[in-house]
């Protein structure tokens, strides 16, 4: 509970700073729905050519790609400062002052920003997940809801993990941005069917960087080509497992933290 | 007259030179993140190769816009080697520059700072050329002969590209440079960044060859730049642009140089006079 | 309050190499250099005490406040502040623990300075109550109400000094770590915050322990100094000893219209001192004299420089900690 008060008083601070640059908010958020704008331009060029890809049809595409930006979109709303601990706070010694307050690091090191950039992000995937559904006429009832919030929300955990991971490897190697970027790179992996990928790809999207299990997969599901189990159950799990791994290297990392500088 | 005019090059090369070498050695310093770049980048050409394999296989045909997957293939590794080569992210130094103030300090030294931009540019460019892009081209080329014995291109034409690329290289630059120019009228030059990085990966030709966008806009990208800068040195690569088109190609790439070199003569001096009045 | 035992903290680095071909080596090997911070280092220091943390650039004092705060994991050894190890219940510690890195603010950056006191009132869970007393002490002793609705992006460096002393003091802690408090701010300043310190050590009996390179703040402030030395600890005891012992070297600088005359005089011979003693350096019109002011007084050297040319500027200055360090490094104490 306290845990809260102070998210809604770091919030409310942020959202305070956030108002005297009003424009630069507009301008991150335009940004990033251009980012997201080419990957689907790009898909509509294609789609100018082919029939379908793999047996997948555009506006089922357009969902899987849409799908994917939401957990993707609401982990860097609320996390997106664990990137700061990859690449500058334990060269810089940043990190120093989270450990001489009574408050849980990590709860800081994630309240320090709130992201409202990553609001493109998730106003792209909203609007490709609705209108594809339209087209596609699939009906989401009162349960798949609960489903589909449960599977974002999972995600968006998994996001959080896997980047909370390797950003904790900092602790050993004083940067691992590049790292983190690299295997935040495979993510995009998960907006295109994986049945497109040879088998190993594959293997490493669901089982080593399981970020098919952020998009593809869930997504199948509500497509109508998968199961429930297989798909969002498997997500809850690797949910529950990747977030504890990667807690505990973050916890591990802070006992060998050696803050630089003076 | 010429004697002189040449040892006073010598020395501007003297004076800028270090730039490039201070930035290669920055480069060289951070190798852990060096090695993931590469790493990084070759994902990225994984994801599309798949992509255009899934794309070739459901369409049905040979040939897609003039482009068969072996052409493709060579056209995603290329466009990706070429936009590593060309692209130096002028814009974004100088965003940092302009926000940290250190701009003042490069005014206040006695070079020109667009000339020092362009050897940190260069150094930048030199360490990529080392470092992810001739490996990832001699593993590409050998790779490409095991599994299609495809040989790599006439030497003639490699040289035709590099030559074309530099151009590229250039346009390129002297755009950053342009929009650069950006970071003294706005604070938030990183989200504008991001903007003109997604509309030039698609306008460059470097997301998907310029042939697959409609006619409209691909007449409209005639009166633009874009397509030179990483389009023209890919195609020529490819062996798809030669003899007289590669002449206009080349004609129309120096056009633009001159062009933008002009451009941002005259943003840099309305820039300059900005920064002045604003007292930095 | 604090005790320490033993306490050894070691950093593992890779080895540079240097020059443009030091860094085409740096990328193919990887040389692992370790290093002994603080090296066996022991200490108590008792409740209400302000102890000077004295030793010249990376002489290990900072590692070893970090550890004390709970920021490092020491290698080996321990240490308990007020009950507590630090870097085992850092949470805990932290609530009864304040600290001031002089170089880097812990306020927020982009706020007014009255907003980063009420989220530290949220965090360290202060009640309403003791927040009101608190702030008003606070801006009794600080003078903080001076600029708290400034945003602390446009503060002064003594301001901000003051401010985020204040921002440790919040919470009435236990132990107060100062980290170089007085550094690069101006005579006046450094005055006021000194006397802050003071003043919070007599009223709440905070356990002090501040490391500085200031004479001037270890003369005003501390009952005792810890001098360590490449990780080890040298001396530890009071202040008067040192001083008499090994802070008797001054410099008076002098400046002249024309040093001609000053050049032939034999400073040496004059006042029957060895050079250990009395070393006179001129460059130009300025004169600077290196002195053992327990066996000659400032006045007798101007005095003799006065006779033989005409004086413009003239100024003392106290020997500096780090040569004090030095010396006792050198010669041993105790």
């Amino acid at each position: 509970m306290r845990y809260i008060r102070l998210y809604k008083v770091f919030l409310l601070q942020y959202l305070k700073a956030l108002m005297q640059s009003k424009v630069d908010f507009f301008v991150g958020l335009i940004a990033f729905f251009f980012t997201q704008l080419a990957g689907i331009v790009f898909l509509y060029l294609i789609f100018e050519h082919i029939p379908n890809l793999n047996g997948w049809s555009f506006e089922q595409l357009l969902f899987i790609y849409g799908f994917a930006q939401l957990p993707r979109g609401i982990d860097h709303l609320f996390t997106d400062y664990i990137w700061m601990l990859a690449m500058r706070m334990v060269i810089r010694g940043e990190f120093d002052k989270y450990l001489l307050r009574p408050i849980n690091p990590l709860f800081q090191l994630i309240a320090e920003r709130f992201q409202p950039d990553a609001i493109g992000e998730i106003l792209v995937g909203m609007i490709l997940v609705v209108t594809s559904c339209v087209k596609m006429e699939i009906k989401i009832g009162f349960f798949n809801s609960i489903v589909f919030v449960v599977s974002i929300v999972a995600g968006a955990i998994i996001y959080t993990a896997i980047k909370l991971f390797f950003a904790s490897i900092a602790f050993w190697t004083k940067d691992s941005i590049g790292l983190l970027q690299l295997v935040y790179e495979t993510a995009d992996f998960a907006k295109y069917p994986v049945s497109i990928y040879d088998k190993k790809v594959r293997f490493i999207l669901s089982y080593i960087f399981p970020f098919a299990f952020v998009a593809f997969y869930p997504a199948s599901y509500f497509i109508g080509k998968a199961k429930l189990l297989t798909t969002v159950g498997i997500e809850v799990l690797i949910a529950i497992i990747t977030i504890t791994i990667a807690y505990a290297t973050f916890n591990k990392g802070l006992t060998i933290y050696e803050s630089a500088g003076n | 007259m010429d004697t002189q005019k040449k040892s006073s090059l010598r020395q501007k090369f003297k004076i800028y030179w270090p730039f490039a070498v201070s930035e290669i050695q920055g480069a060289l310093s951070y190798r852990g993140r060096f090695y993931f770049f590469i790493l990084a980048r070759l994902f990225n050409i994984f994801i599309t190769y798949f992509l255009w394999k899934a794309i070739f296989a459901s369409s049905g045909q040979e040939i897609i816009n003039g482009f068969t997957f072996n052409n493709m293939v060579g056209y995603i590794f290329i466009s990706y080697i070429a936009a590593d080569l060309i692209n130096s992210g002028a814009s974004r130094y100088i965003g940092y520059e302009v926000v940290d103030g250190s701009i003042a300090i490069n005014l206040i030294r006695p070079i020109n700072y667009r000339i020092r931009l362009f050897f940190t540019s260069l150094g930048n460019i030199i360490c990529r050329l080392i470092m992810p892009t001739l490996p990832i081209w001699i593993c590409y080329t050998i790779i490409r002969y095991i599994y299609a014995q495809e040989l790599p291109p006439a030497f003639s034409t490699i040289i035709q590209f590099f030559f074309s690329l530099i151009l590229s290289f250039l346009i390129m630059f002297l755009f950053e440079f342009c929009f650069g120019m950006l970071s003294f009228y706005t604070t938030y030059i990183w989200g504008l960044n991001v903007v003109k990085y997604s509309v030039l990966r698609f306008f460059t030709g470097e997301l998907i060859p310029i042939t697959f966008f409609p006619t409209v806009i691909r007449k409209a990208l005639r009166f633009m730049p874009f397509s030179l800068m990483n389009y023209t040195p890919v195609m020529v690569y490819l062996g798809k642009i030669s003899g007289a088109e590669y002449w206009k190609s080349i004609a129309n790439q120096v056009l633009w140089v001159v062009l933008l070199y002009f451009l941002g003569s005259f943003l840099w001096s309305r820039a300059i006079k900005r920064l002045t009045i604003l007292g930095g | 309050m604090i005790v320490v035992e033993n306490l050894t903290k070691e950093f593992k680095s890779f080895k540079k190499y240097p020059g443009f071909k030091g860094t085409v080596k740096g990328l193919f090997t990887r040389e692992v250099v370790g290093k002994k911070a603080v090296d066996d280092i022991s200490f108590r220091i008792g409740e209400g005490e302000i102890v000077g943390y004295i030793g010249s650039n990376g002489a290990g004092k900072s590692t070893t406040i970090k550890m004390m705060t709970g920021i490092l994991v020491p290698t080996s050894g321990r240490c308990v502040v007020n009950g507590i190890i630090p870097y085992e219940k850092r949470m805990e510690n932290a609530q009864q623990i304040g600290a001031v890195f002089g170089q880097r603010t812990q306020l927020w950056w982009d706020l007014p300075l009255t907003e980063t006191f009420s989220i530290l009132k949220e965090i360290y869970n202060v009640s309403d109550k003791d927040f009101k007393n608190r702030m008003d002490f606070l801006d009794q002793v600080l003078n903080l109400s001076e600029f708290i609705n400034n945003t602390v992006r446009t503060l002064s460096l003594g301001q901000r000094m003051r401010a985020d002393l204040g921002a440790a003091l919040l919470h009435n802690p236990k132990v107060l770590y100062l980290d170089e408090p007085t550094i690069g701010l101006d005579v006046v300043v450094k005055e006021n915050i000194r006397l802050a310190i003071k003043e919070i050590n007599k009223e709440y009996k905070t356990t002090v322990v501040l490391t500085t390179h200031d004479l001037g703040d270890i003369e005003e402030l501390c009952n005792r100094i810890i001098i360590i030395d490449a990780g080890k600890k040298v001396y530890d005891g009071g202040l008067k000893n040192i001083r008499d012992t090994h802070g008797y070297m001054r410099i008076i600088d002098i400046d002249v219209k024309n040093a001609d005359q000053i050049k032939d005089i034999d400073f040496n011979a004059r006042f029957n001192l060895l050079t250990e003693d009395l070393k006179v350096n001129i460059n130009g019109n300025s004169i600077s004299v290196n002195f053992n002011r327990n066996r000659i007084s400032a006045s007798e050297i101007a005095s003799l420089v006065m006779e033989n040319a005409t004086v413009r500027d003239m100024s003392i200055k106290d020997t500096d900690i780090n040569q004090i360090v030095k010396k006792i490094y050198k010669n041993g104490v105790n």
